[in-house]
């Protein structure tokens, strides 16, 4: 890339040149490919020198480089503390699964996800996290062949958890969460209903007259609310 | 932040889909941050046992305008178990950054 310069600027260049190797400073050549300074030239056939872009060479995984441009990579030692390099069974289907120092792990052969509280969270609340369905309704279904989906019970108990909830009834998006009351709030697009309790949620809560808990099992599915 | 855009080692960055940032099991003392095709939507602190203690959410469904984003949530661990509190709060961004 060379820079447009004005006459005065050619001119004080002239006057400012002294050495020789100064010559390619000045006269307009001083940058040569990518901005670089030029001290000589040499005839390179710039054909054989790749470039390497960091969106096509570095993927936004890579954790062991920084800076945005490759001329100012700095490498460095990264221990992701998430990397699931221990092998464990999963508790579903008994495969061998992966998981991470802290117990956090997924299972490729069924897709369960786990952590090390999995037992105490069905215990105590009657979930799992992140996959809702409890690890003994999930064993239930993965002997059928079913997929896994929390019951309506286990959903009403993911709502009191973590307070926001979605699930999908006819390709129709239905979000239930709660108030700072506890208000218990179940809404669509076209629809919204309210409810003071978990027992009045839990009995009258419905869609165009059908109650939710009769028609659940048509649920395709349903979790925690997260963006898609 | 370190330079150069990449995130210090306090902060994790997590590519996935939802579910993936954890409630206990976390790196002590660190921030992860989930995004999802490649948009950012949760942030979630861990204290010193790595278990978390505040939630902010970017983006999620919200059929009928009922939440204001980004909005923080408290989680509770009194009863030995984590619980996310309801309430929708202003991100404490001096407290949570």
């Amino acid at each position: 890339m060379t820079k447009k310069l004005s006459e005065y600027e050619i001119d004080k260049q002239n006057k400012k040149q002294q050495l020789v190797r100064n010559e390619f400073l000045y006269n307009g050549n001083s940058a040569g490919q990518y901005n670089m300074p030029l001290i000589r030239k040499q005839n390179i056939d710039i054909s054989k020198i790749e470039f390497l872009s960091y969106v096509n060479k570095w993927k936004k995984q890579n954790k062991n480089v920084s800076g945005l441009k490759a001329k100012d990579f700095k490498f460095f030692d990264y221990d992701d503390p998430y990397v699931k390099d221990q092998m464990t069974k999963c508790s579903i289907c008994g495969s061998v699964a992966l998981q991470d120092q802290y117990g956090n792990g997924e299972c490729k052969k069924c897709g369960w996800k786990f952590f090390k509280d999995e037992e105490i969270f069905e215990q105590k609340i009657g979930i799992s996290y992140p996959m809702l369905v409890t690890p003994t309704t999930a064993r239930e279904q993965y002997k059928k062949g079913l997929p896994f989906k929390a019951t309506f019970t286990e959903f009403v108990n993911g709502l009191f958890f973590y307070s926001e909830m979605l699930f999908i009834y006819n390709n129709i998006m239905y979000e239930v969460f709660l108030k700072q009351d506890y208000t218990i709030v179940f809404c669509s697009k076209d629809m919204q209903q309210e409810y003071k309790t978990r027992q009045e949620f839990e009995n009258n809560a419905n869609i165009s007259g059908k109650l939710l808990k009769d028609i659940w099992n048509d649920v395709s599915f349903a979790g925690f609310m997260y963006c898609e | 932040m370190g330079s150069g855009g990449v995130p210090n080692r306090t902060i994790e960055r997590i590519d996935g889909k939802r579910g993936d940032l954890p409630t206990s099991g976390a790196k002590p003392n660190s921030r992860c941050d989930l995004y999802v095709n490649g948009q950012k939507v949760q942030c979630r602190w861990f204290d010193s046992k790595g278990n978390v203690v505040r939630n902010r959410d970017f983006n999620h469904q919200d059929a009928h305008n009922n939440h204001e984003f980004p909005h923080d949530h408290n989680w509770s661990w009194d009863k030995g178990f984590p619980e996310r509190n309801p309430e929708n709060l202003v991100p404490d961004y001096e407290m949570f950054y």
